[in-house]
């Protein structure tokens, strides 16, 4: 069980809310960066220099997870909420969560089934119907502010066989690979920046760039695994324990052709699993870095996660091993596109 | 399958129970009709055992006359789960043989009624009356396969599995009631009586069950037509009782005998009827599987006939310890 | 204690029908308290504890036989099918709102426990017509994360299903956590026997953990066709209010107990609980129920030539989900309550069942 993981899954950071994230990997970066900074934004950026330094590169992962954020407190003590970031609205009710500013525990309410009529029972709730209990009579008791972030409260667990789950593996797999990576030496000046925003619309992550302007750039993820029941044939966009996902291209990318290339040959040089994203769709900080200071070679790729957005994800072990595998293979080559 | 074409609607029992009476009473030691119409036969044991109740019951669906068109048309309620789509352009047969055909006022079998051919409503009140009783009239047919498809699988295919089961058992040392009984299909009526009367130990109830095997998507039920007895965990009346479920399943395997386990999702059995009686009766369920229940073509394998009988006939021939 | 109690029942597996293990734990809990503890063929507990003026009435008269019941199971899920990834389908047993299922983390009890999470299929391959729209059990599936063959060996058709949700804590000592319906009504019976035990009374009073509530009421039948008690008495819960759901029709999680009335309760009885509570101070709402309930006083009022039944009730929010809402003050008024209204029975008992 890697311990590192558990405590990045476990801790809230909402989108706009990532500090306890930051705090987290500011102090496990500590012992192998050779500076950091917080950029205005709340960008983490650790710069780890090269031992020859003839190039730099940018590698990132986003802190923040989708999850909420108050918008009003009734006088009986109930919260009400916006979305943050694409959460499956499905698989909310009854969960678990902690209302972040300190910590409160709280649950999804829903009236019993015995009172919801046969439309209401058919029909699923909108965000505006939904409302979060922490047991208060009243609104002063709840202790809650509006603009406070709401987010799940999920154990991290091993799970099957050779499996995990928990809640923001999209994109804390992302966060603890940056983090067991920069424990290795590199060549290049390396910039392993941990961006916030992503979940609302990729927006910290040009500035990493814009900061950095690096030669070259990749993005560790986590990604859709439809690899499930139910999803029609050829839909399943990657699969779990089939190896890193390489994206060719999404909504806000088409990574740089050459740079796909090698990490296709370095994978399979080092007999590295691999699968390619088989969906042109979602978005990720690679969209804003690949356009960002006159253009960025840039490239992504992922960790396949089953239930991604929703208060509990799965993702493989292996699969979340060769990311970090074929990361490392690649920023090790000489030709990186 | 003869028996499944003998008259007898749930409330008219009449017919099927002398039929089933010609049967079994040259093998059982007692044979008694109760107040609800209920068959109920013991088959002594050797001493020392329980008292067993096997239920299957013996009537079926049907149509109820309630009123004469003066164009001598037959209107009709329904007796038990009858869907009014399966009956349009259908045949029905009344107890004294007439036959009628039911039609439809429209499309969505919203309003039907049947033509016995009368050419008013006195000629038609000559044949029928009020109150009388119609079953499906359709001839059983053999598929490919040992697989027979035929009105009234549901549930003439265990009251055979019952009498076959009554014939075939040896050195029983329980107490044995086959019970066949009434207006299950209504409401599980007869077997509440009968469970009451004879207040079994244990109780084990024979009806058919539905499949999951057919084209339509998005159905997960486990059971399939021709992979043996089903043995009974739920449907939507009961939760058998774990222990007399395991007991079942242990003699299936100890005795090869083909079987799968059951869910069915709606529904009820005389099973629940029993396991509600008194202070509670230990009641589980062998089903044989069944395609296309409550219509005009219920269709069994008799390999699943054949494993159902061999498994209720090992399961009495137990200790039925619990 | 009571506390420890209620996190101890919710995590015991106990789904209508399958209530064999619940059922050793409840009787082990009984016989810390009760002078007797019978098991029937369903798994009903019994335990007695009689007054220590049972016995002693004058020729003629008697102290009354009281059974007061709660049920210990819970609504559950059941395996129907596995398919050929190792993917599980379930069955529902009790009433389910399939919008929460999407989601929930679930424990597959086969021949061990199986952690698992309950999903469908992502909204964004889902047609039109199925979006917005709430999801039967047919569309739903467990993912174990374990290989087909591996699901296969440990499960079976018919295994187990329930939430996997371990009690927590609100403000204000509201508790959460699957099954608050109705093992908080056991947590109830065993806060009446602690009280019990400083009264002097003349009883003989049957707690009984009923079996198969949720699929019908079943075992509150069963049960009261064996004991035929004097006066039948059903624990259970009622809905809290809520936001999507306020009162009136509900009510507040802070009003403590609340004795239900109408056609399915004794009217003389009903009121002499009142009375009780009134005397003793203890706070309580009333509710107004216009037909037969959905608890086991449904079944004990009819059973043989009829019991007079009352019905005790503590609200809890979010009712079926694996986040029941309780307040755990509830819990002890209404053991004081029940306790003072056992001891207040006196040879002079039968005014309060008569008309």
């Amino acid at each position: 069980m890697d311990d590192l993981l558990k405590k990045l899954s476990e801790i809230a950071g909402v989108s706009g809310d990532e500090g306890r994230v930051r705090d987290l990997i500011k102090e496990e970066a500590k012992p192998y960066a050779t500076d950091m900074v917080t950029d205005a934004m709340g960008n983490l950026i650790v710069y780890k220099k090269g031992t020859v330094g003839a190039k730099k590169g940018l590698i990132a992962a986003h802190m923040d997870e989708v999850g909420f954020i108050v918008k009003s407190i009734s006088d009986d003590g109930f919260i009400r909420f916006d979305s943050m970031g694409g959460v499956d609205t499905r698989t909310v009710l009854s969960q678990r969560v902690k209302v972040t500013h300190s910590d409160i525990k709280g649950i999804f309410g829903i009236k019993a089934i015995h009172l919801q009529g046969w439309d209401e029972r058919n029909n699923l709730l909108g965000i505006g119907s939904l409302y979060v209990d922490v047991g208060a009579k009243n609104k002063d008791e709840t202790g809650v502010k509006i603009g406070d972030y709401i987010a799940f409260d999920t154990e991290f667990k091993d799970f099957g066989e050779g499996l995990m789950k928990g809640k923001a593996l999209d994109d804390r797999l992302g966060c603890a690979n940056l983090l067991y990576l920069m424990r290795n030496e590199y060549e290049d000046d390396l910039y392993f920046c941990f961006t916030v925003q992503e979940e609302i619309g990729t927006r910290g992550a040009s500035l990493c760039a814009n900061r950095v302007k690096p030669d070259y750039a990749l993005i560790l993820e986590g990604t859709f695994a439809y690899d499930v029941p139910d999803v029609p044939c050829g839909k399943e966009v990657t699969r779990l324990g089939c190896g890193p996902a390489i994206t060719v291209a999404d909504n806000t990318v088409i990574c740089h052709k050459g740079l796909v290339n090698r990490l296709i040959e370095v994978a399979e040089e080092n007999n590295i699993p691999h699968q390619f994203k088989g969906l042109i769709a979602g978005g990720t900080d690679a969209g804003a870095i690949r356009t960002a200071v006159g253009g960025v070679p840039a490239g992504v790729i992922s960790v396949p996660c089953r239930y991604l957005h929703s208060p509990v994800s799965v993702a493989s072990w292996a699969d979340f091993e060769n990311v970090r595998k074929l990361a490392y293979a690649w920023l090790t080559t000489d030709e990186k596109f | 399958m003869e028996i499944a074409g003998v008259f007898g609607p749930a409330g008219d029992e009449g017919l099927i129970r002398e039929y089933i009476t010609e049967k079994i009473k040259d093998i059982a030691d007692e044979i008694r009709v109760d107040a609800m119409g209920n068959l109920i036969a013991l088959k002594k044991g050797s001493g020392e055992g329980k008292r067993v109740m096997v239920a299957a019951h013996m009537d079926s669906i049907g149509i109820m006359v309630t009123n004469v068109e003066k164009e001598g048309y037959l209107r009709f309620a329904t007796i038990g789960g009858v869907n009014p789509q399966v009956l349009v352009n259908q045949k029905v047969m009344f107890k004294n043989g007439i036959i009628g055909v039911v039609t439809s006022e429209d499309k969505n079998a919203s309003s039907l009624y049947i033509d016995i051919g009368a050419i008013d409503d006195a000629d038609a009140k000559n044949m029928v009356s009020f109150g009388d009783y119609g079953v499906y009239y359709a001839p059983s047919a053999e598929l490919a396969n040992d697989v027979i498809a035929s009105p009234y699988m549901d549930n003439r295919v265990s009251c055979l599995v019952a009498i076959e089961a009554l014939k075939r058992m040896k050195n029983v040392k329980h107490d044995v009631y086959f019970v066949f009984t009434t207006q299950e299909e209504v409401g599980l009526r007869g077997a509440k009586a009968a469970a009451y009367s004879v207040m079994p130990d244990i109780g084990i109830a024979v009806d058919v069950t539905g499949t999951g095997d057919n084209l339509s998507t998005n159905k997960h039920m486990a059971v399939r037509m021709g992979a043996g007895a089903a043995i009974k965990i739920k449907d939507g009346s009961v939760l058998c009782h774990p222990k007399v479920k395991a007991m079942i399943e242990n003699i299936a395997r100890e005795n090869e005998i083909p079987y799968q386990l059951e869910i069915l999702e709606y529904g009820g059995t005389d099973t629940s009827a029993i396991q509600l009686t008194g202070a509670g009766i230990p009641a589980g369920a062998i089903s044989i599987p069944a395609r296309y229940i409550h219509s005009m073509s219920e269709t069994v394998s008799l390999s699943d006939v054949e494993a159902c009988i061999t498994l209720l006939t090992k399961t009495l021939e137990s200790d039925m310890v619990l | 204690m009571v506390k420890e109690f209620i996190h101890n029942m919710s995590l015991q597996v106990g789904t209508s029908g399958y209530e064999e293990s619940v059922s050793r734990f409840v009787r082990g809990e009984f016989e810390k308290y009760c002078d007797e503890v019978s098991v029937d063929e369903y798994f009903n507990v019994t335990g007695i504890m009689r007054g220590d003026k049972w016995g002693t009435c004058q020729e003629g008269k008697k102290y009354p036989r009281i059974m007061i019941c709660a049920h210990m199971d819970e609504i559950a899920m059941m395996v129907k099918e596995i398919d050929d990834d190792g993917f599980i389908r379930v069955s529902t047993v009790g009433g389910f709102d399939m919008r929460l299922l999407p989601g929930l983390e679930v424990v597959v009890h086969g021949k061990e426990a199986i952690n698992g999470i309950m999903a469908a299929k992502p909204n964004h391959v889902q047609d039109d017509n199925e979006k917005g729209k709430a999801l039967g059990t047919n569309s739903l599936f467990i993912d174990t994360g374990l290989s087909a063959q591996r699901v296969k060996d440990l499960v079976s058709i018919g295994d187990i299903v329930t939430y996997n949700s371990e009690m927590g804590e609100l403000k204000n000592g509201l508790l959460f956590g699957k099954a608050m319906d109705d093992r908080a009504g056991i947590a109830i019976l065993i806060a009446t026997m602690l009280e019990l035990k400083r009264f002097h009374f003349g009883a003989e009073v049957s707690f009984v953990a009923t079996v198969q509530e949720e699929v019908g009421t079943k075992g509150a039948q069963m049960v009261s066709y064996r004991i035929q008690p004097d006066i039948g008495v059903a624990i259970d819960v009622t809905h809290g209010a809520s936001p999507d759901a306020p009162a009136p029709g509900t009510i507040p999680m802070d009003k403590g107990i609340c004795m239900a009335f109408g056609p399915n309760m004794h009217p003389t009885l009903f009121n002499r609980l009142k009375s009780v509570a009134d005397e003793y101070a203890i706070p309580y709402a009333t509710e107004l129920c216009k037909g037969p309930t959905g608890t086991d006083a449904r079944s004990i009022q009819i059973s043989r030539e009829g019991i007079p039944t009352l019905l005790l009730e503590i609200p809890l929010r979010y009712m079926h989900t694996p986040v029941e809402v309780i307040s755990l003050d509830a819990v002890k008024k209404a053991g004081r309550l029940l306790a003072n209204f056992i001891a207040d029975m006196k040879e002079d008992w039968e005014q309060w069942t008569t008309f």
